[in-house]
């Protein structure tokens, strides 16, 4: 059997050669015979065709022998898929669309699947088997309250289920600058077996060992592969060699890690979390997070209910601190990537698998239709004897070819817009190098690919199949192919699919359309103050030089003097910059408020700034006054209070001449006195939320090494940049400078939430541009194809005198009727779609009127121009011709 | 020559093949046509190309094997023989076909004596 499959197989590819051999064959064969003819006495030309006669056809007799020997069914595919190519050249409009919206509808649903796979499934790049390791928090209330090292310690003597817990602390440090200006770059804390385990190795040196974390161990690091690619220049003699970071002794490198390994995202090296004695009281929650590697044969469960039991038994023992603290265990997407957003990535990919659906309801119509068109030529070839399985072949085969090109470039468009996402989300210019996220099309994003393309050939390769099953030759032969679209059944399947074209086009509308609106919203948001051409520097200033605050405010004084000396700036100053997070808040007590327990002390977000803070920003002093000369070190205690915090504290009064002091731990400060009312200013971007602000003088606060400076210029901030290193190392060379790369308007409109829900908004609404294409296309489909079919009657009708106007009333209405049903269906199923996008929407309700107004227009005029080609057609149909028409 | 011709059996056309060669030796496509067809009394067949499809198949299946070669007249033609995997085949072939036609003999000659 085998031996014979293999023989078949062999013949296939010797075709030609053995078709000769069979010529030769033939040849002796009637000569032999012609021979035999004259010998038995016949004349040589009547023997011959004797010969030829008794042989028999030559043709069917190859085609007789080519089947016995080698594979039928592979020369009958080869040959479907012959004829199915000319068949689609001879239709290039045909052939065109198809491949377009195939390669569009996969390549969409491929990219998107990258990116829902990257943020809900991979996990961290180059980290063997990301599912078995999890991250660890605490909780309070349900909020995270970051880890604290002591009850890390705890977790990691106590839990069996893991085979080691590790921590991380983010810590954002400096580094001397060698010869060229100093930078900024970013360290991470981790525990020494943190490398281990997760898996990885450094490329280049060593791994830390237990002992560089203790306290007196000489300081090591372990360096980004980016970083030392872009710093050293790949130099392997890093090895060994010190680096200046700032306040610490020389640290050593000691390794690099592999390319695109970075834990957990944008640091440029590892230094060891070291137990210093900020981080022993239980209450200092300063860790980010734990993280573990669950033990083999352990669940997610037995791990959680295991933390769990340590948390409460923690909470027993130290109820002061860690009452109602509870040890949350997370997965990567959980963890790091957040409840909402594994909402809104389902809900995109759950947008292209419509605009798929759609894309493949368009081509079954069109399908169904070159079907229908071919009806008699279909019912002529089962009439001559195709089999029935035959034509559904010839089909499939034709919804194969049409997939497969249009798959092949559908995987370059999913290719080059999963880079250009990329590229739009982490500009490679920008402050982070985003490496959280892995964006390789891997073999799970292969596999997908797979599945929708087959899928896809299958959906609407087979639709029209159905049709040939049922088709009755009789009717078809006789009516001259026109009888098979009134057989409903065609009919009413491409109505069905145009009604659910439309009805999903609105579903996608009205949930780019909620989320546009809400980018709007957050666009237009007043942050309170003016953000172009304002740029944030952070200086570090060296502790050794700037014990003293004098020293410190003396810096700041010389420094706002030399930056406003520089053509184009307005004014400088020294404060917190908007919308850039909020500071830690301290707890307060207002004069007269009588005592307040400690731990139910209220709190307030404290802003320390310099002369003409408000100025630069332009906020306006609502009442009293902005802080000059006098509130130094000698003059009273003053506050400037915001009017969030005048008009919680003291409704209906004068704020001005209030007095509140602050608490460092237990300690009362001085009284303060309320000087000024200024009007809000937007801190927590992310909340959209104006929060109650007090702002101190730094002339009068503790101030820290490091300060931000804020500049605002009458032209492009941006391009002072250099000026601004210039005039600062004029004051101090010694000094480390981090300058935005942005305005603030141009960080603000591409960081965070914002940046997020931008992205998600652009992103829906292509999806939706594409579905709503793709649903008036189908709807032209199927109303040309329906006039072209109703040409006859349409004549008729012209010729007892109906006017052009009816006959466009007849395309329109039944146009119409799909575009109502669509659109009410549609309308009811984006109701309850919209929800799921909630949590992600500023101020907008997901059921947002306007919104669903604007889009159902949107689907109408849409409709109307898929309706109005055919229609303009119908119109012009000429009695005389169609009646005609067969 | 009798009005209508036998329609062979799937298979039997293989079998035949198969017998001629086995008595005559080594034959090329044509001997083996002629040979059928003498021995049928021209009952049997069938355009003679039809044998070519099956010489093809025994041969793919190894029961036969072929050479070319050349024929009595000094022509150049294809000789098949028959192999040994062949001969056990023909035998198997034998027998089921004389069950098969003892079966239907009876089965026939039943139906007879009632009528």
């Amino acid at each position: 059997m085998l031996r014979e499959v293999w023989a078949r197989v062999r013949s296939f590819f010797r075709k030609q050669e053995l078709d000769r051999e069979l010529d030769e064959e033939l040849a002796a064969h009637i000569e032999l015979a012609t021979e035999d003819h004259i010998r038995e006495g016949m004349s040589p030309r009547e023997a011959h065709r004797l010969a030829r006669i008794k042989l028999g056809g030559i043709d069917p007799m190859k085609e007789l022998h080519r089947d016995s020997r080698g594979l039928p069914w592979l020369d009958g595919i080869i040959q479907d898929i012959r004829h199915s190519v000319r068949g689609l050249l001879h239709s290039p409009g045909f052939a065109f669309t198809a491949i377009a919206t195939l390669a569009i509808g996969i390549g969409v649903n491929t990219a998107v699947f990258t990116v829902t796979n990257a943020v809900l499934v991979k996990g961290f790049r180059l980290i063997d088997r990301n599912d078995r390791i999890l991250y660890i928090h605490s909780q309070q209330n349900g909020q995270y309250s970051g880890v604290s090292y002591s009850d890390f310690q705890d977790w990691r003597t106590e839990a069996k289920s893991f085979e080691g817990l590790g921590a991380v602390a983010d810590l954002r440090i400096t580094l001397n600058g060698e010869g060229g200006f100093p930078e900024r770059y970013t360290a991470t804390r981790i525990t020494t077996n943190a490398f281990r385990l997760l898996g990885q190795r450094p490329i280049l040196g060593r791994d830390f060992v237990e002992s560089d974390a203790m306290l007196r161990a000489p300081p090591v690091a372990i360096l980004n592969y980016s970083f030392w690619e872009r710093r050293y220049g790949k130099d392997s003699t890093i090895i060994g060699q010190t680096l200046h970071i700032n306040g610490t002794p020389p640290t050593t490198v000691i390794g690099v890690m592999p390319d695109g390994f970075s834990f957990p995202q944008n640091q440029d090296l590892w230094i060891p979390l070291t137990e210093t004695a900020d981080l022993q009281p239980r209450n200092a929650r300063q860790l980010w997070f734990a993280f573990g590697r669950m033990a083999d044969g352990v669940t997610k469960e037995n791990a959680r209910a295991e933390l769990e039991t340590i948390g409460s038994r923690l909470a027993r023992d130290y109820p002061r601190t860690n009452q109602g603290q509870v040890p949350q265990l997370e997965s990567f997407s959980e963890f790091f990537i957040g409840a909402n957003a594994t909402l809104i990535y389902g809900a995109i990919w759950g947008a292209v698998g419509f605009v798929l659906l759609i894309a493949c309801s368009n081509l079954a119509n069109l399908m169904l239709a070159r079907a229908i068109g071919r009806s008699r030529e279909i019912s002529v070839r089962i009439a001559l004897g195709a089999g029935r399985w035959r034509i559904i072949r010839q089909a499939l085969i034709e919804s194969l070819i049409l997939t497969s090109v249009g798959g092949a470039c559908g995987w370059l468009i999913a290719k080059w817009s999963v880079r250009a996402y990329e590229l739009a989300v982490n500009p490679p210019a920008s402050e982070w190098n985003h490496d959280l996220l892995n964006y390789t099309l891997d073999y799970r994003v292969l596999a997908y690919f797979m599945a929708i393309a087959i899928g896809a050939a299958l959906f609407f390769g087979l639709a029209p199949s159905f049709r040939f099953f049922r088709l009755d030759l009789n009717a078809v032969l006789k009516d001259g192919g026109h009888g098979a679209t009134r057989g409903g059944r065609g009919k009413r399947l491409s109505s069905l699919l145009v009604v659910s074209e439309m009805a999903l086009a609105i579903v996608l509308l009205a949930g780019a359309g909620v989320m546009v609106r809400s980018f709007l919203k957050m666009a237009t948001a007043d942050v309170g103050v003016r953000l172009a051409n304002t740029v944030e520097m952070l200086l570090h200033l060296p502790e050794t030089k700037y014990a003293r605050r004098e020293a410190n405010i003396s810096f700041f004084d010389r420094l706002k003097t030399r930056l406003e000396g520089i053509p184009g700036v307005e004014s400088a100053s020294v404060g917190l910059p908007p919308a850039g997070g909020l500071p830690a808040r301290i707890p307060y007590e207002l004069a007269g408020a009588g005592h307040v327990d400690q731990q139910i002390r209220p709190s307030v977000t404290v802003v320390t700034i310099g002369p003409d803070y408000f100025r630069t920003l332009a906020a306006r002093v609502l009442s009293g006054r902005d802080f000059n000369a006098f509130d130094g070190d000698s003059g009273p205690p003053a506050v400037i209070v915001n009017e969030r915090f005048a008009s919680q504290q003291w409704p209906g009064q004068n704020a001005l001449g209030q007095r509140l002091r602050l608490f460092n731990r237990d300690a009362p400060q001085d009284w303060l006195t309320v000087v000024g009312v200024v009007s809000n200013i937007l801190y927590d971007r992310a909340r959209q939320e104006i929060t109650p602000v007090i702002y101190l003088s730094y002339a009068q606060a503790p101030t820290s090494a490091d300060m931000w400076v804020l500049v605002h210029a009458s032209i492009p901030a941006t391009g002072l940049a250099s000026s601004f290193r210039q005039e600062i190392g004029a004051v101090d060379p010694d000094v480390i400078i981090w300058l935005g790369p942005y305005d603030l308007s141009t960080r603000l409109s591409r960081s965070g939430p914002y940046g997020s829900i931008r992205n998600h908004a652009i992103l829906l609404l292509i999806f939706a541009a594409i579905g709503l294409a793709f649903a008036s296309v189908g709807l032209y489909t199927i109303s040309a194809y329906s006039v072209s079919q109703r040409t006859q009657e349409i004549g008729v009708r012209m010729a007892i005198g109906a006017t052009a106007s009816d006959i466009l009333d007849l395309v329109f209405k039944q146009g119409m009727l799909y575009v109502g049903v669509g659109l009410g269906i549609g309308l009811a199923a984006s109701l309850a779609v919209n929800r799921l996008l909630k949590a992600e929407l500023v101020q907008v309700s997901p059921s947002d009127p306007i919104t669903l107004a604007v889009v159902s227009a949107t689907l109408i005029v849409a409709a109307i121009l898929g309706c109005l080609i055919p229609a303009r057609r119908a119109m012009r149909v000429d009695p005389v011709v169609a009646l005609r028409h067969d | 020559m009798p009005d209508s011709k036998l329609d062979l059996l799937q298979g039997t056309l293989d079998l035949m093949v198969l017998q001629t060669l086995d008595v005559l030796g080594p034959l090329h496509g044509y001997g083996i046509a002629r040979r059928i067809e003498q021995l049928s009394g021209n009952e049997v067949l069938l355009n003679q190309g039809t044998i070519y499809a099956s010489l093809v198949r025994l041969q793919q299946r190894r029961w036969i094997a072929a050479e070319w070669g050349v024929s009595d007249n000094n022509r150049k033609a294809k000789f098949y023989s028959i192999t040994k995997a062949g001969k056990r085949q023909m035998k198997e072939d034998q027998t089921q076909w004389e069950r098969l036609v003892a079966v239907i003999t009876r089965v026939l000659a039943a139906s007879g004596e009632r009528g």
